[in-house]
């Protein structure tokens, strides 16, 4: 009766170990909400990248795989995520210490705080300074970077054949969008984290703020334009708002494979033009993170009160 | 023991199955559609020998797709956009291969069958393909098709928007008739135009009672102004003179009085006739003029034209506390104000360098844009029952036409009242007469 109570005890403790290593595993943070109206400049992994390659600082790693350690990512996550830390190659590029807890919006100040222990890290192959790149404030390169990559992903999904080739050959088109621009502005513009697939933020977008990072709000905001511009209804006749919340399915080339009404707005031809929308849009851009699978969307009739 | 371990076992491997297939989610907000228009195709009409074989389907066909242009939140598409032409092989569901709608992008198709005078008509929501809208009419000839697709197309309106005043409702207008000029009727697409006074002299600024049984209106005679007032239920009007002889653009407030500009002072003001049409004081006092009041469905807001800062301004009375505010202040020459029935919108004409044109303020946004555009005169505007239309009298195309637009500006069309000048347009809540 002991041995059977022990054992059962035993067996109890082992099921909650798994769990707790499982939720562990998991980071419980299945869906987020993007913000959208968070300034772009949120975005807060820019900094000024020393090193002679500055390609090497934007090659992130795919998501899925060992996660590189996020700025303004918990250290306590991160240790969790990867049981067993790959030694670190003696010839790999120094990583940026993640030193902060905190997930706030990070200031000016702050990022120059951080290039000084690059610098000193990186005292043998010194970089050049290029005084024209340091005029460029971080932020207009990134708006312009991003609003020019939202205009070519748009333009590219209007006339994007929906083969398998074109979509594998768009599949990083985002990132690949930010490096290309970053590399024609002199290539001393980098995301501490990475901002590959699965870089920033990693699969679970722990970037600043906690409500995912500036990219995957970018890749939120390029969704929404592409969806809204295939939504079509008529806001006559209603003052009160309508509200439908749609799920749409994509695969990792970010075809569309599905799309239903999850919260209805009460009303059947509202909700039916939110389907029709996510229908005929067909393909949106490759999604940052690979395991992003599911889309919820928040179809309001009405604009926002200005 | 071992039950136990294969316990333990299926819970950890129910646990990272799930872990390996779940995905992560992201939520959105999308805020209005960035295209207000639907996309609407009129299936060819089917008679019993298939397309065409129906002349009163074909015909009653016509007239829905006619109706249908005059509402600017719908497209009217074509068979040429639809690859593989007509998709359907009868009325129902089943009979349309609706693969080919959705790929031309269209919301809504209408179905249109006819036998002898039997008429069956039927609107599908294109990719959940349900049946929005079912109508069967019976002994329908060929006079009562515009009739019916008018019937149809409001039904179509109802469901798609909640509202349908654009077809439930009837204009009253003024027509130059022998010289003169006598008040006309129809509906908002022109159909059953009929005359409803014959007083002589010049009768001009209609306005309806809001339950559709009268019309009010100034009959201007060498007696003077006088006020008349058509009543629906007798098909007469009568004319009253009042001291001071001025009877100016006499409107009726929602509970069914009727404020009017008299001349008692000197000058004209705004007075609120009691059900002996007795004249209360003044609502608006002041030393200039003031005409053409508007009331909002509560009748608490009432806006009006003044000239009490020097030029004709408009302004809002706000009638619980008697306090007027100015409206406009653009312009030298702003007249003619009508208050949408929720009493936000205000429509009113004013004198531009290229001529009078339809402005609309909001008077919550504070804000104010142009809606017509001439050429000729844009004037006397006039909002429909739901405060989306807007009809105004026009002289683009030559002489005097009355023109249905929207409170956005949308391309406006002109209504059919036949020969002769057309003007001051008022919309009422009223079938039209037979």
């Amino acid at each position: 009766m002991e041995d059977s109570r022990r054992g059962t005890g035993f067996i109890l403790s082992l099921v909650l170990h798994a769990l707790l290593v499982t939720a562990g595993v998991l980071n419980f943070s299945f869906t987020r909400s993007v913000d959208m109206d968070k300034p772009m400049y949120s975005v807060d992994l820019v900094s000024l990248n020393p090193s002679e390659d500055p390609a090497e600082g934007e090659t992130g790693e795919a998501a899925g795989g060992p996660p590189t350690l996020a700025e303004g990512q918990p250290e306590e996550q991160a240790a969790a995520a990867t049981p067993v830390p790959p030694p670190p190659a003696p010839s790999a590029k120094p990583v940026p210490e993640p030193k902060r807890d905190d997930s706030k919006l990070i200031s000016e100040k702050k990022v120059e705080e951080k290039k000084k222990p690059e610098k000193k890290e990186e005292k043998t192959p010194p970089a050049p300074p290029q005084p024209a790149e340091k005029k460029l404030s971080k932020e207009d390169l990134l708006k312009q970077a991003l609003q020019d990559v939202q205009k070519d992903v748009k333009d590219k999904s209007k006339n994007a054949k929906p083969t398998a080739k074109a979509a594998d050959g768009g599949k990083d088109a985002v990132a690949g969008e930010l490096a290309a621009l970053r590399k024609s502005r002199g290539g001393n513009i980098f995301t501490a984290g990475g901002t590959g697939p699965g870089g920033a933020g990693g699969g679970k977008g722990t970037g600043a703020g906690g409500h995912g990072s500036g990219l995957m709000s970018s890749y939120g905001g390029i969704v929404t334009q592409i969806i809204k511009s295939h939504w079509r209804n008529s806001t006559f006749g209603r003052e009160s708002n309508l509200v439908a919340t749609l799920e749409i399915n994509i695969d990792p080339q970010g075809k569309i494979t599905g799309a239903h009404v999850v919260k209805s707005s009460g009303n059947q031809i509202f909700d039916a033009s939110t389907v029709r929308a996510a229908m005929e849009t067909q393909n949106l851009p490759p999604p940052v993170n690979k395991t992003l699978g599911t889309l919820h969307l928040n179809f309001n009739l009405q604009d926002m009160l200005k | 023991m071992k039950r136990k371990t294969w316990i333990l076992t299926c819970l950890l491997l129910l646990l990272f199955t799930a872990d390996a297939g779940a995905a992560d989610i992201m939520s959105f907000d999308i805020f209005g559609p960035a295209q207000n228009k639907v996309n609407i195709l009129v299936l060819p009409a089917r008679g019993p020998g298939g397309p065409g074989t129906s002349a009163i389907a074909t015909s009653f066909s016509n007239q829905v797709q006619n109706d249908i242009g005059y509402l600017p939140f719908m497209h009217l598409a074509y068979m040429n956009e639809i690859l593989g032409g007509d998709p359907s092989k009868g009325l129902k569901a089943d009979d349309i291969d609706f693969k080919p709608l959705q790929l031309g992008r269209i919301d809504f198709v209408v179905t249109i069958g006819g036998r002898g005078q039997e008429i069956e008509a039927r609107v599908y929501e294109t990719y959940s393909r349900k049946l929005l809208v079912g109508k069967a009419y019976s002994q329908v000839d060929e006079s009562g098709v515009p009739h019916v697709a008018d019937r149809f197309c409001a039904q179509l309106m109802r469901v798609l928007t909640g509202k349908s005043g654009f077809f439930d409702s009837t204009l009253a207008f003024s027509k130059r008739v022998n010289g003169g000029k006598e008040l006309f009727t129809a509906s908002a697409l022109g159909r059953g135009l009929t005359q409803i006074t014959r007083d002589g002299g010049f009768n001009v600024s209609p306005s309806w009672a809001k339950d559709g049984s009268r019309v009010a209106y100034t009959n201007i005679s060498d007696k003077g102004h006088r006020l008349g007032i058509w009543s629906r239920a007798q098909r007469n009007s009568q004319l009253r003179k009042f001291p001071g002889n001025v009877a100016i653009s006499p409107t009726f407030a929602p509970d069914g009085r009727i404020a009017v500009s008299l001349s008692l002072n000197g000058h004209a003001d705004i007075y609120m006739l009691d059900a002996n049409m007795h004249p209360g004081p003044a609502m608006a006092p002041s030393w200039g003029i003031s005409v053409s009041p508007s009331f909002d469905l509560s009748g608490r807001k009432m806006v009006f034209c003044s000239g009490r800062l020097g030029g004709p301004q408009i302004f809002l009375l706000n009638r619980d506390g008697g306090s007027v505010q100015r409206i406009t202040y653009e312009g030298t020459y702003n007249t003619r104000p009508s208050l949408s029935p929720d009493g936000r919108f205000v429509v009113f004409a004013r004198l531009t360098g290229d001529g009078q044109r339809i402005f609309i303020r909001d008077l919550v946004a504070n804000q104010e844009r142009q809606i017509t555009f001439g050429p000729g005169n844009d004037e006397d505007p006039s909002f429909d029952p739901d405060g989306y239309f807007v009809s105004f009298a026009s002289s683009r195309n030559g002489g005097t036409k009355i023109f249905v637009t929207t409170r956005y500006g949308d391309a406006a069309k002109q209504i059919p009242t036949g020969a002769g000048d057309a003007m001051a347009p008022a919309w009422g809540v009223a079938p039209a007469l037979d």
